[in-house]
Protein backbone atom coordinates (compact mmCIF):
# COMPACT_ATOMS: atom_id res chain seq x y z
CA UNK A 1 0.00 0.00 0.00
CA UNK A 2 1.52 3.21 -1.20
CA UNK A 3 0.87 6.92 -0.07
CA UNK A 4 -2.12 7.74 -2.66
CA UNK A 5 -3.62 4.85 -1.34
CA UNK A 6 -3.80 6.23 2.68
CA UNK A 7 -4.89 9.65 1.75
CA UNK A 8 -7.69 8.31 -0.64
CA UNK A 9 -8.81 6.03 1.84
CA UNK A 10 -8.62 8.99 4.51
CA UNK A 11 -10.66 11.09 1.84
CA UNK A 12 -13.28 8.20 1.55
CA UNK A 13 -13.70 7.93 4.75
CA UNK A 14 -14.26 11.51 5.65
CA UNK A 15 -16.57 11.77 2.66
CA UNK A 16 -18.63 8.59 4.29
CA UNK A 17 -18.95 10.42 7.38
CA UNK A 18 -20.28 13.75 5.24
CA UNK A 19 -23.09 11.83 3.74
CA UNK A 20 -23.66 9.74 6.83
CA UNK A 21 -24.50 13.07 8.31
CA UNK A 22 -26.50 14.30 5.42
CA UNK A 23 -28.43 11.37 6.11
CA UNK A 24 -29.12 11.94 9.38
CA UNK A 25 -30.50 15.71 8.38
CA UNK A 26 -32.80 14.56 5.47
CA UNK A 27 -34.15 12.07 7.93
CA UNK A 28 -34.77 14.30 10.47
CA UNK A 29 -35.65 17.32 7.71
CA UNK A 30 -37.39 15.37 5.00
CA UNK A 31 -39.39 12.21 6.42
CA UNK A 32 -41.33 10.36 3.94
CA UNK A 33 -45.05 11.19 4.89
CA UNK A 34 -46.96 8.55 6.58
CA UNK A 35 -49.89 8.57 3.79
CA UNK A 36 -46.77 7.49 1.48
CA UNK A 37 -46.18 4.74 3.41
CA UNK A 38 -49.54 3.76 3.38
CA UNK A 39 -50.37 4.05 0.08
CA UNK A 40 -46.90 2.03 -1.30
CA UNK A 41 -48.31 -1.23 1.35
CA UNK A 42 -52.02 -0.54 0.12
CA UNK A 43 -50.93 -0.52 -3.57
CA UNK A 44 -51.09 -4.44 -2.82
CA UNK A 45 -54.49 -4.58 -2.61
CA UNK A 46 -55.45 -3.67 -6.06
CA UNK A 47 -53.41 -6.81 -7.09
CA UNK A 48 -55.79 -8.11 -9.57
CA UNK A 49 -55.08 -12.16 -10.66
CA UNK A 50 -58.32 -12.49 -12.70
CA UNK A 51 -57.68 -10.11 -15.22
CA UNK A 52 -55.63 -9.38 -17.94
CA UNK A 53 -53.54 -6.11 -18.13
CA UNK A 54 -53.86 -3.69 -20.86
CA UNK A 55 -50.39 -1.27 -21.01
CA UNK A 56 -50.17 1.76 -21.85
CA UNK A 57 -48.99 1.87 -25.20
CA UNK A 58 -49.31 5.04 -25.81
CA UNK A 59 -49.44 9.14 -24.27
CA UNK A 60 -50.11 12.06 -26.11
CA UNK A 61 -48.69 14.20 -23.29
CA UNK A 62 -45.35 11.84 -24.03
CA UNK A 63 -44.27 10.00 -20.60
CA UNK A 64 -43.05 7.55 -22.68
CA UNK A 65 -39.74 6.31 -22.81
CA UNK A 66 -37.98 9.70 -24.32
CA UNK A 67 -35.91 11.49 -21.36
CA UNK A 68 -35.19 14.81 -22.30
CA UNK A 69 -32.51 14.93 -20.06
CA UNK A 70 -30.35 13.16 -22.30
CA UNK A 71 -32.14 13.98 -25.77
CA UNK A 72 -32.78 17.42 -26.22
CA UNK A 73 -34.41 16.16 -29.45
CA UNK A 74 -36.68 14.36 -28.20
CA UNK A 75 -37.50 16.71 -25.51
CA UNK A 76 -38.55 19.20 -28.58
CA UNK A 77 -40.99 16.96 -29.34
CA UNK A 78 -41.84 16.44 -26.02
CA UNK A 79 -42.60 19.58 -25.83
CA UNK A 80 -44.35 20.11 -28.53
CA UNK A 81 -48.69 21.12 -28.16
CA UNK A 82 -50.94 18.85 -27.60
CA UNK A 83 -53.67 19.61 -29.59
CA UNK A 84 -56.48 22.04 -28.64
CA UNK A 85 -59.62 21.12 -28.34
CA UNK A 86 -62.30 23.16 -29.26
CA UNK A 87 -63.42 26.76 -28.14
CA UNK A 88 -64.06 26.78 -24.36
CA UNK A 89 -63.05 23.45 -23.94
CA UNK A 90 -59.36 22.37 -22.10
CA UNK A 91 -56.79 20.74 -23.25
CA UNK A 92 -56.77 17.11 -24.90
CA UNK A 93 -54.73 13.94 -24.04
CA UNK A 94 -54.73 10.69 -25.47
CA UNK A 95 -54.04 7.74 -23.90
CA UNK A 96 -53.98 4.24 -25.63
CA UNK A 97 -54.28 0.77 -23.81
CA UNK A 98 -53.57 -2.74 -25.22
CA UNK A 99 -53.89 -6.16 -24.53
CA UNK A 100 -53.25 -8.88 -26.06
CA UNK A 101 -56.75 -9.08 -27.83
CA UNK A 102 -58.08 -5.43 -26.95
CA UNK A 103 -57.42 -1.70 -27.07
CA UNK A 104 -58.64 0.70 -25.15
CA UNK A 105 -58.31 4.48 -25.97
CA UNK A 106 -59.01 7.56 -23.64
CA UNK A 107 -59.16 11.19 -24.25
CA UNK A 108 -58.47 13.18 -21.49
CA UNK A 109 -59.99 16.76 -21.21
CA UNK A 110 -59.12 19.27 -18.24
CA UNK A 111 -61.82 21.61 -16.32
CA UNK A 112 -60.19 23.17 -13.82
CA UNK A 113 -59.57 20.73 -11.61
CA UNK A 114 -61.96 17.90 -13.30
CA UNK A 115 -61.34 15.76 -16.32
CA UNK A 116 -63.47 14.49 -19.03
CA UNK A 117 -62.98 11.38 -20.39
CA UNK A 118 -64.13 9.59 -23.82
CA UNK A 119 -62.90 6.30 -24.13
CA UNK A 120 -63.50 2.95 -26.27
CA UNK A 121 -62.90 -0.37 -25.76
CA UNK A 122 -62.23 -2.81 -28.81
CA UNK A 123 -62.07 -5.97 -29.45
CA UNK A 124 -64.75 -7.19 -27.57
CA UNK A 125 -67.95 -6.28 -26.05
CA UNK A 126 -67.71 -5.20 -22.86
CA UNK A 127 -70.21 -4.62 -19.88
CA UNK A 128 -69.92 -3.77 -16.25
CA UNK A 129 -66.87 -1.23 -16.85
CA UNK A 130 -65.80 0.87 -13.93
CA UNK A 131 -63.15 3.52 -13.73
CA UNK A 132 -61.40 2.41 -10.37
CA UNK A 133 -59.48 5.47 -8.54
CA UNK A 134 -56.34 4.04 -6.67
CA UNK A 135 -57.33 6.38 -3.64
CA UNK A 136 -60.61 4.36 -3.35
CA UNK A 137 -64.16 4.67 -4.89
CA UNK A 138 -64.73 3.93 -8.38
CA UNK A 139 -67.73 5.20 -11.18
CA UNK A 140 -69.69 3.08 -13.66
CA UNK A 141 -69.01 3.48 -16.80
CA UNK A 142 -72.16 3.24 -19.32
CA UNK A 143 -70.48 1.49 -22.05
CA UNK A 144 -72.93 1.55 -25.53
CA UNK A 145 -72.71 -1.22 -28.43
CA UNK A 146 -70.03 0.35 -30.02
CA UNK A 147 -67.86 0.03 -26.86
CA UNK A 148 -67.63 3.70 -26.38
CA UNK A 149 -68.18 5.71 -23.30
CA UNK A 150 -68.18 9.26 -21.89
CA UNK A 151 -67.74 10.24 -18.17
CA UNK A 152 -67.96 13.61 -16.95
CA UNK A 153 -66.08 15.85 -14.23
CA UNK A 154 -64.21 12.89 -12.90
CA UNK A 155 -61.52 13.69 -10.24
CA UNK A 156 -58.10 14.26 -10.98
CA UNK A 157 -55.78 11.07 -9.73
CA UNK A 158 -54.70 7.99 -10.35
CA UNK A 159 -56.82 6.03 -12.20
CA UNK A 160 -57.72 2.48 -14.25
CA UNK A 161 -60.41 1.00 -16.13
CA UNK A 162 -61.53 -2.62 -15.56
CA UNK A 163 -64.62 -4.58 -17.45
CA UNK A 164 -65.71 -8.15 -18.13
CA UNK A 165 -66.55 -9.40 -21.41
CA UNK A 166 -70.17 -11.20 -22.64
CA UNK A 167 -67.59 -13.95 -22.71
CA UNK A 168 -66.43 -13.29 -18.95
CA UNK A 169 -62.80 -12.26 -20.30
CA UNK A 170 -61.47 -9.64 -17.40
CA UNK A 171 -59.45 -6.62 -18.87
CA UNK A 172 -58.03 -3.99 -16.33
CA UNK A 173 -55.86 -0.94 -17.74
CA UNK A 174 -52.29 0.68 -16.30
CA UNK A 175 -52.88 3.01 -13.61
CA UNK A 176 -52.49 6.39 -15.19
CA UNK A 177 -52.18 9.78 -13.70
CA UNK A 178 -55.17 12.16 -15.26
CA UNK B 1 -6.41 5.31 -9.43
CA UNK B 2 -9.86 5.26 -10.64
CA UNK B 3 -11.09 2.94 -12.81
CA UNK B 4 -13.15 4.81 -15.58
CA UNK B 5 -15.72 2.68 -17.19
CA UNK B 6 -17.45 3.69 -20.17
CA UNK B 7 -21.17 3.08 -20.47
CA UNK B 8 -23.75 2.64 -23.19
CA UNK B 9 -26.68 3.37 -21.52
CA UNK B 10 -26.92 7.06 -22.41
CA UNK B 11 -28.53 5.75 -26.10
CA UNK B 12 -31.46 4.30 -24.46
CA UNK B 13 -33.24 5.67 -22.05
CA UNK B 14 -36.08 3.92 -20.33
CA UNK B 15 -35.76 0.41 -21.09
CA UNK B 16 -35.00 -1.06 -17.53
CA UNK B 17 -33.59 -4.62 -18.46
CA UNK B 18 -31.25 -3.12 -21.11
CA UNK B 19 -30.43 -0.18 -19.11
CA UNK B 20 -29.59 -2.19 -16.03
CA UNK B 21 -27.98 -5.30 -18.01
CA UNK B 22 -25.24 -1.89 -18.88
CA UNK B 23 -25.29 -0.61 -15.44
CA UNK B 24 -24.62 -4.21 -13.95
CA UNK B 25 -21.50 -4.68 -16.57
CA UNK B 26 -20.31 -1.64 -15.48
CA UNK B 27 -20.23 -2.51 -11.85
CA UNK B 28 -18.57 -5.98 -13.05
CA UNK B 29 -15.48 -4.32 -14.62
CA UNK B 30 -15.02 -2.13 -11.90
CA UNK B 31 -12.10 -2.50 -10.00
CA UNK B 32 -11.13 -1.56 -6.36
CA UNK B 33 -12.04 -3.06 -2.63
CA UNK B 34 -14.73 -0.79 -1.73
CA UNK B 35 -16.92 -1.46 -4.81
CA UNK B 36 -16.03 -5.29 -4.38
CA UNK B 37 -17.32 -4.71 -0.39
CA UNK B 38 -20.28 -3.15 -1.89
CA UNK B 39 -21.15 -5.60 -3.90
CA UNK B 40 -20.95 -8.43 -1.57
CA UNK B 41 -22.94 -6.66 0.44
CA UNK B 42 -25.78 -5.85 -2.31
CA UNK B 43 -26.13 -9.44 -3.01
CA UNK B 44 -27.10 -10.78 0.61
CA UNK B 45 -29.63 -7.60 0.40
CA UNK B 46 -30.57 -8.57 -3.18
CA UNK B 47 -31.09 -12.10 -2.07
CA UNK B 48 -33.18 -11.27 0.60
CA UNK B 49 -35.16 -8.90 -1.89
CA UNK B 50 -35.85 -11.77 -4.18
CA UNK B 51 -37.17 -13.86 -1.06
CA UNK B 52 -39.57 -11.16 -0.08
CA UNK B 53 -40.74 -10.61 -3.83
CA UNK B 54 -41.50 -14.47 -4.40
CA UNK B 55 -43.66 -14.87 -0.77
CA UNK B 56 -45.68 -11.38 -1.80
CA UNK B 57 -46.17 -13.19 -5.41
CA UNK B 58 -47.71 -15.82 -3.03
CA UNK B 59 -49.74 -13.29 -1.09
CA UNK B 60 -47.87 -12.42 1.18
CA UNK B 61 -48.83 -9.49 3.38
CA UNK B 62 -46.14 -8.92 5.36
CA UNK B 63 -43.36 -9.46 2.37
CA UNK B 64 -44.93 -6.73 0.59
CA UNK B 65 -45.17 -4.61 3.63
CA UNK B 66 -41.19 -5.27 4.48
CA UNK B 67 -40.53 -4.61 0.00
CA UNK B 68 -42.06 -0.98 0.62
CA UNK B 69 -40.68 -0.26 3.97
CA UNK B 70 -37.19 -0.92 2.71
CA UNK B 71 -37.72 0.73 -0.76
CA UNK B 72 -39.92 3.48 0.08
CA UNK B 73 -37.25 6.38 1.17
CA UNK B 74 -34.63 5.65 -1.79
CA UNK B 75 -38.09 6.36 -4.15
CA UNK B 76 -38.85 9.32 -1.98
CA UNK B 77 -35.24 11.11 -2.30
CA UNK B 78 -35.40 10.02 -6.23
CA UNK B 79 -38.57 11.95 -6.89
CA UNK B 80 -37.56 15.04 -3.69
CA UNK B 81 -34.11 14.76 -5.85
CA UNK B 82 -35.83 15.51 -8.93
CA UNK B 83 -37.52 18.53 -7.56
CA UNK B 84 -40.93 17.31 -7.38
CA UNK B 85 -43.35 18.83 -5.03
CA UNK B 86 -44.11 16.57 -2.10
CA UNK B 87 -47.85 15.85 -3.76
CA UNK B 88 -46.21 15.23 -6.74
CA UNK B 89 -44.01 12.77 -5.28
CA UNK B 90 -46.34 11.30 -3.43
CA UNK B 91 -47.99 10.77 -6.93
CA UNK B 92 -44.87 8.79 -8.52
CA UNK B 93 -44.16 6.91 -5.26
CA UNK B 94 -47.89 5.55 -5.46
CA UNK B 95 -47.42 4.79 -9.00
CA UNK B 96 -44.40 2.75 -8.88
CA UNK B 97 -45.63 0.53 -6.29
CA UNK B 98 -48.98 0.51 -8.16
CA UNK B 99 -46.61 -0.58 -11.66
CA UNK B 100 -44.88 -3.12 -9.50
CA UNK B 101 -48.39 -4.65 -8.21
CA UNK B 102 -49.49 -4.88 -11.77
CA UNK B 103 -46.59 -6.51 -12.69
CA UNK B 104 -45.75 -8.56 -9.75
CA UNK B 105 -46.60 -12.02 -11.92
CA UNK B 106 -44.11 -10.96 -14.70
CA UNK B 107 -40.87 -9.70 -12.21
CA UNK B 108 -37.94 -11.77 -14.15
CA UNK B 109 -34.75 -10.65 -12.21
CA UNK B 110 -36.10 -10.16 -8.50
CA UNK B 111 -33.37 -9.66 -6.89
CA UNK B 112 -32.60 -6.31 -8.87
CA UNK B 113 -36.08 -5.34 -8.06
CA UNK B 114 -34.40 -1.74 -6.45
CA UNK B 115 -33.35 -1.22 -9.74
CA UNK B 116 -36.35 -1.43 -11.06
CA UNK B 117 -37.93 0.50 -8.71
CA UNK B 118 -35.87 3.76 -9.43
CA UNK B 119 -36.10 3.25 -12.68
CA UNK B 120 -39.58 3.51 -12.70
CA UNK B 121 -39.76 6.41 -10.05
CA UNK B 122 -37.03 8.16 -12.47
CA UNK B 123 -39.93 7.57 -15.91
CA UNK B 124 -42.52 8.33 -14.20
CA UNK B 125 -41.10 11.74 -12.38
CA UNK B 126 -39.67 12.36 -16.63
CA UNK B 127 -43.29 12.48 -16.94
CA UNK B 128 -44.76 14.86 -13.98
CA UNK B 129 -42.19 17.70 -14.94
CA UNK B 130 -42.89 17.00 -18.70
CA UNK B 131 -46.85 17.70 -18.09
CA UNK B 132 -46.14 20.64 -15.55
CA UNK B 133 -43.86 22.17 -17.90
CA UNK B 134 -46.56 22.36 -20.62
CA UNK B 135 -49.29 23.65 -18.52
CA UNK B 136 -46.45 26.13 -17.51
CA UNK B 137 -45.33 26.38 -20.91
CA UNK B 138 -42.10 26.46 -19.89
CA UNK B 139 -39.06 26.78 -22.14
CA UNK B 140 -36.29 24.39 -21.12
CA UNK B 141 -33.73 21.95 -21.94
CA UNK B 142 -33.21 19.86 -18.88
CA UNK B 143 -35.11 18.89 -15.79
CA UNK B 144 -32.68 20.41 -13.74
CA UNK B 145 -33.44 23.73 -15.21
CA UNK B 146 -37.19 23.80 -14.03
CA UNK B 147 -37.43 25.48 -10.83
CA UNK B 148 -37.70 23.92 -7.35
CA UNK B 149 -41.19 23.28 -6.61
CA UNK B 150 -40.95 25.71 -3.14
CA UNK B 151 -42.04 23.39 -0.28
CA UNK B 152 -38.39 22.40 0.66
CA UNK B 153 -38.00 21.29 4.11
CA UNK B 154 -38.39 23.97 6.69
CA UNK B 155 -34.55 24.56 7.93
CA UNK B 156 -36.44 25.39 11.21
CA UNK B 157 -36.16 21.92 12.26
CA UNK B 158 -32.66 21.65 12.78
CA UNK B 159 -31.28 22.77 16.24
CA UNK B 160 -27.18 22.76 15.69
CA UNK B 161 -26.19 25.48 14.21
CA UNK B 162 -23.65 23.35 11.89
CA UNK B 163 -26.63 21.40 11.06
CA UNK B 164 -28.34 24.56 10.01
CA UNK B 165 -24.87 25.36 7.77
CA UNK B 166 -24.56 22.22 6.35
CA UNK B 167 -28.26 22.46 4.77
CA UNK B 168 -27.89 25.57 3.58
CA UNK B 169 -24.55 24.47 1.92
CA UNK B 170 -26.68 21.77 0.39
CA UNK B 171 -28.76 23.75 -0.91
CA UNK B 172 -26.24 25.95 -2.24
CA UNK B 173 -25.31 23.68 -4.39
CA UNK B 174 -26.05 22.62 -8.19
CA UNK B 175 -29.35 20.92 -9.23
CA UNK B 176 -26.94 17.55 -10.36
CA UNK B 177 -25.07 17.74 -7.31
CA UNK B 178 -28.09 17.92 -5.31
CA UNK B 179 -30.01 15.48 -6.75
CA UNK B 180 -27.16 12.77 -6.72
CA UNK B 181 -26.59 13.58 -3.02
CA UNK B 182 -30.13 13.28 -2.18
CA UNK B 183 -30.44 9.50 -3.75
CA UNK B 184 -26.80 8.65 -1.72
CA UNK B 185 -28.31 10.12 1.42
CA UNK B 186 -31.66 7.69 1.16
CA UNK B 187 -31.92 5.27 4.33
CA UNK B 188 -30.71 2.14 3.68
CA UNK B 189 -27.81 3.74 1.17
CA UNK B 190 -28.57 2.01 -2.08
CA UNK B 191 -25.87 0.23 -4.25
CA UNK B 192 -24.10 2.43 -7.04
CA UNK B 193 -26.24 0.12 -9.64
CA UNK B 194 -29.53 1.44 -8.46
CA UNK B 195 -28.22 5.11 -7.96
CA UNK B 196 -26.92 4.36 -11.28
CA UNK B 197 -30.44 3.49 -12.65
CA UNK B 198 -31.42 6.95 -10.48
CA UNK B 199 -29.97 9.03 -12.15
CA UNK B 200 -28.92 7.77 -15.64
CA UNK B 201 -25.34 7.94 -14.84
CA UNK B 202 -22.57 5.73 -15.32
CA UNK B 203 -21.70 4.14 -12.32
CA UNK B 204 -17.97 4.96 -13.05
CA UNK B 205 -18.80 8.53 -12.84
CA UNK B 206 -20.81 8.26 -9.33
CA UNK B 207 -17.80 7.92 -7.15
CA UNK B 208 -15.59 10.70 -8.97
CA UNK B 209 -18.98 12.66 -8.92
CA UNK B 210 -20.17 12.44 -5.39
CA UNK B 211 -16.34 13.05 -4.40
CA UNK B 212 -16.76 16.71 -6.46
CA UNK B 213 -19.81 17.40 -5.13
CA UNK B 214 -19.03 16.53 -1.27
CA UNK B 215 -15.69 18.72 -1.90
CA UNK B 216 -17.87 21.88 -2.92
CA UNK B 217 -20.28 21.06 -0.42
CA UNK B 218 -17.27 21.61 2.24
CA UNK B 219 -16.11 24.64 0.07
CA UNK B 220 -19.86 26.46 0.58
CA UNK B 221 -19.26 25.47 4.17
CA UNK B 222 -15.76 27.08 4.45
CA UNK B 223 -16.93 30.35 2.90
CA UNK B 224 -20.06 30.53 5.06
CA UNK B 225 -18.06 30.05 8.28
CA UNK B 226 -15.11 31.97 7.66
CA UNK B 227 -15.01 35.63 7.83
CA UNK B 228 -15.70 38.25 5.58
CA UNK B 229 -12.99 38.83 3.16
CA UNK B 230 -11.19 35.43 3.97
CA UNK B 231 -11.25 32.99 0.49
CA UNK B 232 -12.24 29.38 0.69
CA UNK B 233 -8.81 28.01 -0.54
CA UNK B 234 -8.88 24.14 -1.46
CA UNK B 235 -6.49 23.06 -2.96
CA UNK B 236 -7.46 20.04 -5.55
Amino acid sequence: MDNGDHIDAARTSADDELVAELRRLAAALERVPDDVRAAARAAMTTRDLDSELAALVADSAADDASDPGSDPELLTLAFEPVRTGTAGMGRSRLLSFAGSAIQVDLEVTEHGGRADLIGMFTGASFEDCVLEYASGGQRTLDVDSLGRFLVTAVRRGLVRTRCRSAAGVRVVTAWVTI
Amino acid sequence: MESHVTSGGQSNPGLPSVRLRVARRALRGMAGHRLTLRGAMDSLSDADTADLVARARRGDQDSWVALTERHTNLLWSVARGMRLSRTDAADVVQTTWLRLVEGLDNVREPEHLAGWLVTTVRRESLGVLRRNARVRSAVTDRWEDIPAAGDEPDEGLLRKERDVALWKAFKALTPRCQSLLRVLMADPPPSYTDVSAALDMPVGSIGPTRQRCLSALRKVMSSMTEPAGASPCEST
